[in-house]
């Protein structure tokens, strides 16, 4: 019940922006904002291209809003054209790659309070990004959606306009890959104690 | 069976029947890569799970708004360009289509052609007037005196220059020796 209220005032929202009015898309800038930044951030590994990449996704997504089909999902209709955006973007330039042991330290905001929680959930988000940037945008894109923002096959295919099988090949490669890193980082990590205890010795 | 298919149940994460379970289960018993394998997924799918949603920095919305008009103005602009090398455009084949099919065309060509031609018979003219007058007027001095008298003037004027680019360059070591 609430979810069809949601719905129907997006829709009105929708409907409102069409017409040009611009605290009705604000209003969806404020719904949608956290999801489409942590796409971005995902696809493009640092806070300032994440923010730049979400403004210019909310940009083309109000410019192509005469487009969207009021029957599909607003935030696939919204995630598609941001994947999009990011795809491009890591085309014209390659995300550097980066070493699992050498974590940057990331200087983002955290609402969070906790400040241990905080940490390690940095920590969490700087291994994940760093396992992310070794995979290719295509296989990147498809991970993310299935895993942070929970699509079903059927919506990454939308999302991305791509066919099932495409989805699954992409994903089957995206975990094989995520594993085999995290496979090689533990072995690296064993190394490095190991030289560390021949050292002390 | 296929070691591959042992892979694709590890990581596609479909619904195993227990047949398959079975299977795959005395296969992960005996093969180590499929245990590494498995293992590592879960390890990565738990990081992956446990890392927090991205958010962006507060004031988003904002920035948003500043966003929205600097690019409606950006739009502007270039919608202004745009129609303006639109009509410019539409003005120039309308016209070069209009001087095609009225035949004008072959006539500004041949106008433009008398129009250069005049223009270099009256140089010529011009020319020939002049050089006729100087020929017609009486000659003063002889001309070997005329010839000494304008390399002396030319001799003047260039111990002249001469002397002027001497006193700037002693006034800039001057300068340069009070500064030292």
């Amino acid at each position: 019940m609430t979810e069809q209220l949601a719905r129907k005032a997006e829709v009105e929202c929708i409907k409102l922006a069409r017409k040009g009015d611009q605290d009705a898309f604000t209003q969806i800038v404020e719904t949608y904002q956290n999801p489409v930044y942590n796409l971005c951030y995902r696809m493009l590994g640092t806070p300032q291209a994440a923010e730049d990449a979400a403004q210019e996704s909310f940009w083309r997504a109000y410019k192509n809003l005469h487009r969207y089909d009021m029957k599909r999902s607003f935030a696939t209709w919204l995630l598609s054209i941001t994947a999009h955006y990011c795809i491009d973007q890591q085309r014209r330039k390659r995300l550097p790659t980066m070493d699992l042991n050498e974590i940057i330290e990331f200087t983002a905001e955290d609402p969070a309070p906790n400040p241990e929680s905080t940490l390690v959930n940095l920590e969490f988000s700087d291994k994940v990004q760093c396992q992310l940037a070794q995979l290719s945008e295509n296989d990147r894109a498809v991970l993310i959606l299935r895993y942070w923002h929970e699509y079903s096959e059927n919506e990454i295919c939308q999302a991305l306009s791509i066919s099932k099988s495409a989805v699954k090949s992409r994903l089957h490669r995206a975990r094989k890959h995520m594993a085999i890193q995290w496979t090689e980082t533990q072995s690296n990590l064993k190394m490095e104690g190991r030289r560390h205890e021949t050292q002390t010795i | 069976m296929k070691h591959k298919q042992y892979e694709s149940w590890i990581l596609d994460e479909g619904p195993l029947t227990d047949t398959q379970q079975q299977k795959l289960d005395i296969h992960l018993e005996v093969c180590e890569n499929c245990r590494t394998l498995r293992r590592s997924w879960i390890a990565s799918k738990q990081l992956i799970t446990q890392s927090a949603m991205q958010v962006p920095t507060l004031g988003f919305t904002d920035r948003w708004q500043t966003t929205y008009i600097r690019k409606c103005q950006i739009e502007k602009v270039r919608r202004y360009r745009l129609t303006s090398f639109g009509l410019m455009l539409l003005a120039f084949a309308s016209s070069v289509i209009y001087m095609l099919v009225s035949g004008s065309f072959m006539r500004m060509f041949a106008n433009g052609l008398t129009v250069i031609s005049e223009i270099v018979m009256g140089l010529t003219n011009g020319l020939s007037t002049i050089g006729y007058w100087v020929s017609r007027l009486p000659i003063a001095v002889p001309i070997t005196a005329g010839f000494i008298f304008f390399g002396l003037i030319n001799s003047f004027v260039m111990v002249g220059i001469f002397f002027l680019w001497n006193l700037k360059q002693r006034k800039l070591l001057t300068n340069e020796i009070s500064v030292d």
